[in-house]
């Protein structure tokens, strides 16, 4: 059955101001995570939510009641949400007897489901057991990836994707030197599980320019396993990363960066007459009058020869 | 991705600090502030208690080569704040929704276009005669406000029995109407993108055609002064043999008609014969032979 999608028009100039912002936009902001829960949640679980949910603010959306959803089964109510809180990310926590400590990790496309991967909560300890201080809120963090896995399979791959979309928040240009105080990172053992551990880091004199740091644990400890994934479809990733023809750099012509760092530009010049190029005058080198004289006789006598030798040639 | 190996310049220290330099072969991906660590991960490491000091000491060095090469990234400063210029981030994210299509230019858009028309930025407030003030151009008390006037000079030759007031009401609301309407064209995809002379054009053929398409072709058509001369089509004039003549001539008007019989009749027959000779069931011979006769009868 085919929905029909009333067009939404706004009556007043803030609903209108509304629309425009949900409008797709050349330039997008960070993107905002839902946090939802399944049929039931264990207490595992609900700490976790919170935690990431304190990380993720304020892009996040948290919702409290239990939804009647199997995600795998059918996604389409998870993407009504996203839709009306216009999240493109979600996580999903539910309990059952089959899948115990359930994470569901996903992102959106154009309001329609992207890809996913099921996770098992092995072990979670909070931000509140590790008595340090905790970041400011809303600061970019650096993201580590530890373990050759990461590169090993298709699903480590979305996985590691998926986690730089969640947690890098924005895409920015430039980033103050002393404001790198979070870092979290992602550890892919052999065994197959994935370590996420959060620090908080200090930056201490070293003598040189850059500073030495010191790592403090202070967020919270996350085991997991993977379980279930949904990778997307090949072209569909494909129209996803299609960047806008704007933000395409435009490479300038004749200017090169070699392996060095150093850039190269190549000027091309005209023809150049050097019997006629002015060059400094040294006033010695002036021709004196009498010369002058001479130069402009031995020219007419010159032109009177060809003259003659023309008539000589008519004649002739 | 850009393996480096970050024992730089930059880090040379003296023997009072700890050294910061990291020896290791890291990818990174400095846009989105990541570092990749490819090297094997000890096992027997994470199975001990040490597991937590074992990553930690592990993702500091990482962090140290992270922050090694983002201080090496050229810097700027603003605001008395110094801030390091990323470059493009390696790790390709999806958008969230696909990107936006460039809406076709409105009318007025395209007149602009055309002449070179430029926008000219005009200021917000403008001087009030009426109070010496600088009040808003256009809204809520606003500067040379027409309905606010308690007085209206008539012309000579104005009516002193119209309203005056009421019509200056009037005129806004036409205004508004209007351009609502407008609006509605620009919005509405059928707008006309040809320009004026190809729009000619096609009236021009338009006309030819709706003139061919009378039974005389056009030639009895109402000229009008400066109309081109179309060059003119000859009607088809169907030419019919006598049916009463001698036999040869009789021949040819038969055999035409007879051919255009065998026509029709066989695009009625050759179906049912086709099913038939196709069809599974048997069929009486002397049915189908009786069909097949007068199939070749005619």
């Amino acid at each position: 059955m085919v929905v029909i999608q009333r067009v939404v028009k706004a009556t007043t100039r803030k609903g209108k101001k509304v629309l425009i912002k949900k409008e797709p936009q050349v330039n997008e902001g960070p993107k905002r995570a839902l946090f939802l829960q399944g049929r039931r949640s264990s207490d595992k679980l609900r700490r976790l939510t919170k935690d990431l949910f304190d990380i993720k603010k304020p892009d996040a959306q948290l919702l409290n009641k239990k939804n009647d959803i199997t995600i795998f089964e059918d996604a389409t109510p998870v993407e009504r949400f996203c839709r009306k809180f216009e999240t493109p990310l979600f996580v999903m926590s539910s309990h059952s007897k089959k899948r115990p400590d359930n994470l569901v990790i996903g992102r959106m496309y154009n309001y329609s489901l992207l890809d996913m991967i099921e996770l098992h909560v092995e072990n979670i300890e909070c931000m509140r057991e590790f008595a340090c201080q905790k970041i400011v809120l809303g600061t970019k963090p650096s993201l580590v990836f530890n373990g050759p896995t990461w590169e090993e399979t298709e699903e480590l791959k979305h996985l590691k994707s998926l986690f730089i979309d969640i947690f890098h928040r924005e895409e920015v240009e430039s980033v103050r030197l002393q404001g790198l105080e979070h870092t979290i990172s992602f550890t892919a053992t052999p065994e197959g599980k994935i370590l996420i551990r959060s620090f908080n880091v200090l930056m201490k004199k070293s003598g040189t320019r850059v500073p030495r740091l010191e790592l403090e644990e202070m967020g919270p400890r996350i085991d997991l396993t993977l379980r279930r994934s949904k990778l997307p479809s090949e072209d569909l990733m494909k129209e996803a990363l299609r960047k806008p023809k704007e933000l395409k750099v435009t490479k300038k012509k004749n200017i090169s960066v070699d392996g060095l760092g150093t850039t190269h530009g190549r000027i091309h010049v005209g023809k150049q007459e050097i019997q006629k190029i002015q060059t400094r005058k040294m006033k010695g080198l002036k021709k004196t009058p009498e010369e002058i004289k001479m130069k402009r006789a031995a020219k007419r006598s010159a032109d009177n020869n060809n003259v003659n030798k023309i008539k000589k040639q008519k004649l002739g | 991705m850009v393996a480096l190996l970050t024992g730089s310049v930059l880090n040379t220290s003296t023997s009072k600090y700890i050294p910061t330099e990291v020896h290791k072969e890291l990818k990174f991906d400095l846009g989105n502030l990541a570092v990749f660590d490819d090297s094997h991960i000890d096992e027997d490491n994470l199975k001990t208690d040490n597991r937590e000091l074992y990553l930690k000491e592990l993702n500091k060095e990482n962090v140290q080569a992270l922050i090694n090469s983002i201080w090496g990234l050229p810097t700027i400063r603003k605001d008395e704040v110094l801030l390091a210029q990323l470059p493009e981030p390696i790790t390709p994210v999806p958008r969230e929704k696909p990107v936006p299509e460039k809406r076709p230019p409105t009318k007025w858009e395209r007149f602009a276009q055309l002449k070179g028309i430029k926008k000219r930025k005009k200021s917000r407030l403008v001087f009030d005669d009426v109070t010496g003030t600088y009040k808003p151009r256009w809204g809520h008390q606003r500067a040379n406000d027409q309905s606010k006037d308690w007085l209206i000079e008539l012309p000579k030759q104005a009516d002193p029995y119209m309203d005056a007031f009421g019509e200056i009401k009037e005129n806004k609301k036409g205004r508004i109407l209007k351009n609502k309407k407008q609006q509605n064209n620009n919005n509405t995809n059928t707008i006309d993108v040809r320009p004026q002379a190809l729009k000619k054009k096609a009236l021009e053929r338009e006309i030819v055609l709706t003139k061919k398409s009378t039974a005389s072709l056009g030639r009895f058509d109402q000229k009008l002064k400066e109309e081109p001369k179309i060059k003119q089509a000859h009607a088809k004039k169907n030419k019919f043999a006598s049916n009463i003549e001698p036999k040869k001539a009789r021949g040819k008007e038969q055999s035409i008609n007879k051919a255009i019989l065998k026509k029709v009749i066989a695009s009625i027959y050759r179906p049912i014969v086709k099913h038939i000779i196709t069809s599974p069931f048997r069929c009486s011979a002397g049915a189908l032979s009786l069909l097949i006769t007068k199939v070749e009868l005619v």
